[in-house]
């Protein structure tokens, strides 16, 4: 038979037990816009009953642990996706700077300018002045522009592949910093976790390591209490408390700038190289912008120089100055690569703009040369692509401006079709975070009925305590 | 399947930031009053317009190029057809000069008269458009007839040689069409076709004619002056043929010029397809949009302040 005072005890449990209750709940609630967090779930279970043969007497309630309410499976998808996101979204800006290099809408770029240029060669052709001082000078001017505007796209894009290398190298101390994290947290769950789930700890080493995910796309699986990070290659980033650091590593033979930097790992005594195994996150997406992204666009200007070059220069160089000279409109150029840095007007076309070749001889109203110079705008030409001189053109045969508007279409294509990733990409995340957030977010409604359902109990156990002080009260009376 | 607070708000806020990016973008095309403002809007679109104003570029240089020609042009016209006024008068003077009742004071005054028309037409030979001597070939620096010195009582009268070239420069005036600018003075001149320095047969040496019939008339032959009456006839066919080639040229210049006008019409008018908004479509979606952001705005924030607590007291 149970005495009063255990009556006592049972409603002091039930007392404590909603009062820890309430505790879980106004926990969620204060962490309702916390980012990461889980909801977390009261389990109760009927303690032990005292046992008796004619019947056995209940001890009560007692909490047996807080739940955190997550579901790996879903996390797991979050951790591939924004992997993804991370790469989509860091190319998809990177694009977007690039096409304004090639965007002509407003009326002015490297088309225009190569148009304006042809336009100089006919007006020189059609000059009214023998030898056409004026028309020459307009020609060297407008040469100059078209050089100025390859140039100035040339620059454009290597700042931007500069700034991305930057961004490479500032990227590698946050994933180390976020590797040595959950190799923290590895360890301080393995620490606590004898004794109760650590809820707030696995929270935050989930929330670190889809924050690495969208830096690096990584494979995760758990091994005991401890999250295993690796690479796509195989290399371990985290291996239980222990964090491998990524290092860069010099590239002396890139061809663009000898301080680019690859990704190495150390693997016991000797570095891999895993850059080319990277291909997800935001520095996968750096990675792709500078070795490939902005390369082709660079080279593709590159080819626009130097195919440039060499018609004009075939042209002119079959002709004759108004000063006897016979030599190129630009200066000649080794190859495709770097063309449109390096493109430059022929020495002796600064010095003076009679070695401009009009006529076939100096004649001063010899405009026979110029007239082929024009006609350049719309002559066909098997195009030089990166790596064919001193071989012959590989490319395929079309005049040089619609080799631009195809520069163009292909570089809007590109950014197009990357923008349409980058949307989709952010509706699937906004998809999945929101699963995750209908599994383990906090919601309020829910919360307060919860609230309200202990606040009952609370009340209703201290009525069984008021009760119990009422019939000791009238034990007490009749002594 | 439960719904919580961060989820309505995330849900919320892609909406708005969705909704945002359409009518900023909607709103780029009503201010540019294009509808291709970057390339990736339409990649092909905008590559097509690269090469469209690349064709109203060298349409538009064809017209100043035409513009040029026809000032040549105009100027060999205007100096061949004073050079066919100068070999009618000459041929009316000789007319005359071949009277057998003219005094032979007349006839020294009609001698005169043709070293006039003799210096006027190596002055239209030596014509020049703008800086440039037209009937020089590719030598439009230097003036292409010398006259080896002025008249004087002395015979026979001064020869006029060719300084300039057989060439004649093309001013390209549209695709693989172009005009001739500059003559082969000689050809036309001193009936020098092909350069050697001597009179081609069948053609006449306008200034050798003139030349004969003044020293015929100087000297008072009737017959001689009567026998130049045939090199004039020659000279004045000579003539007409060339003037025929120029008024050619003139005729083709003057089609192309209305031709060019309306390629670079068309050429505009599919620019503007190509690139251009259309501006009542761009600001119907303007106010559709505006009103889907308004809606989303107000659902969420009605959505997003209503919970259990309202109701609990």
């Amino acid at each position: 038979m149970a005495g009063l005072f255990g009556i006592l005890d049972v409603a002091g449990r039930g007392l404590s037990v909603a009062q820890q209750g309430i505790n879980t709940t106004s926990n969620n609630i204060a962490n309702v816009n916390t980012p990461g967090y889980s909801r977390q779930r009261q389990i109760v279970g009927s303690s032990l009953p005292i046992q008796n043969p004619n019947g056995n007497i209940g001890t009560g309630v007692e909490q047996t642990s807080v739940e955190r309410i997550a579901d790996a499976f879903v996390q797991a998808q979050i951790v591939k996706q924004k992997a993804l996101s991370g790469s989509t979204d860091v190319q998809a800006s990177a694009l977007a700077t690039i096409e304004q290099v090639f965007n002509e809408q407003q009326g002015f770029g490297i088309g225009a300018a190569l148009s304006g240029l042809y336009e100089s060669f006919s007006e020189l052709a059609a000059a009214p002045q023998p030898g056409a001082p004026v028309q020459r000078e307009t020609l060297r001017a407008s040469a100059q522009t078209t050089l100025d505007m390859l140039h100035a796209a040339d620059a454009q894009l290597r700042a931007q592949q500069a700034s991305t290398q930057q961004a490479i190298e500032v990227m590698l101390p946050e994933i180390n910093r976020l590797t040595t994290q959950i190799a923290d947290l590895n360890r301080q769950i393995q620490n606590v976790e004898g004794a109760a789930p650590a809820n707030e700890l696995r929270d935050k080493r989930d929330e670190a390591v889809r924050m690495l995910a969208a830096k690096i796309d990584i494979n995760t699986f758990a091994d005991g209490g401890s999250q295993m990070v690796v690479l796509p290659s195989g290399m371990p980033l985290v291996e239980g408390t222990i964090a491998n650091e990524l290092v860069s590593i010099a590239d002396s033979s890139n061809p663009f700038d000898p301080t680019f930097t690859r990704i190495g790992f150390p693997n016991g005594g000797s570095m891999v190289d895993v850059t080319d195994s990277i291909g997800g996150g935001e520095l996968g997406g750096l990675l792709r912008v500078r070795d490939s992204i902005l390369p082709s666009a660079i080279r593709s200007l590159d080819s626009i120089a130097y195919n440039l070059t060499t018609s004009v220069n075939t042209v002119h160089n079959a002709g004759v100055g108004l000063d006897g000279t016979v030599g190129g409109f630009f200066a000649a150029l080794p190859g495709v690569e770097n063309a449109a840095r390096d493109i430059a007007l022929d020495a002796n076309i600064l010095v003076s703009t009679d070695a401009i070749a009009a006529g076939l001889t100096s004649a001063p109203g010899d405009n026979r040369n110029a007239v082929a110079l024009a006609a350049l705008r719309d002559a066909r030409q098997a195009i030089f692509l990166p790596g064919d001189p001193p071989g012959p053109a590989s490319g395929p045969t079309r005049s040089l401006l619609a080799h631009t508007a195809s520069i163009v279409a292909d570089i809007g294509q590109q950014s197009a079709t990357m923008q349409s990733s980058r949307e989709r990409d952010t509706r699937v995340s906004e998809i999945l975070e929101n699963r995750r957030d209908e599994i383990s977010g906090v919601s309020l409604d829910e919360e307060v009925t919860q609230l309200v359902q202990l606040q009952a109990a609370f009340q209703a156990n201290a009525r069984v305590m008021q009760t119990i002080d009422r019939l000791l009260e009238s034990i007490l009376t009749i002594l | 399947m439960r719904i919580t607070q961060s989820m309505l708000l995330r849900t919320a806020l892609n909406d708005v930031t969705q909704q945002r990016l359409r009518l900023s973008r909607i709103q780029e095309q009503a201010s540019s009053g294009l509808a291709i403002n970057r390339v990736s809007d339409d990649p092909v679109g905008a590559s097509a317009a690269i090469l469209l104003r690349a064709g109203i570029d060298a349409t538009s240089q064809f017209e100043e190029n035409v513009t040029q020609a026809r000032n040549r042009v105009g100027t060999i016209e205007a100096a061949l057809g004073q050079t066919m006024d100068l070999l009618i008068q000459a041929r009316e003077s000789a007319t005359q000069g071949a009277n057998g009742t003219e005094s032979p004071q007349t006839r020294a005054i009609l001698a005169l008269e043709i070293e006039r028309i003799h210096e006027e037409m190596v002055a239209q030979a030596n014509t020049r458009s703008g800086d440039a001597f037209v009937f020089g070939g590719f030598s439009t620096a230097s003036p292409p007839f010398v006259a080896s010195g002025p008249f004087d009582d002395a015979l026979p009268a001064p020869t006029v040689s060719y300084a300039g070239d057989t060439n004649e420069a093309q001013t390209p005036i549209d695709e693989r069409v172009s005009a001739t600018t500059t003559l082969h003075g000689a050809r036309i001149f001193l009936g020098d076709a092909d350069g050697d320095g001597s009179v081609d047969p069948g053609s006449e040496d306008l200034f050798g004619v003139l030349a004969t019939l003044r020293d015929a008339l100087r000297a008072n032959d009737q017959t001689a002056v009567a026998a130049s009456l045939t090199g004039l006839s020659n000279a004045i066919d000579q003539l007409s043929l060339e003037r025929t080639k120029v008024g050619m040229t003139d005729t083709k210049i003057n089609d192309l010029q209305s031709r060019l006008a309306i390629r670079k019409t068309e050429l505009q008018v599919r620019l503007s397809e190509t690139q251009d908004a259309d501006v009542a479509a761009v600001f119907s979606d303007l106010i559709n949009q505006e009103a889907a952001l308004n809606a989303t705005l107000q659902s969420t924030t009605r959505l997003m302040q209503s919970n259990l607590l309202d109701f609990l007291r």
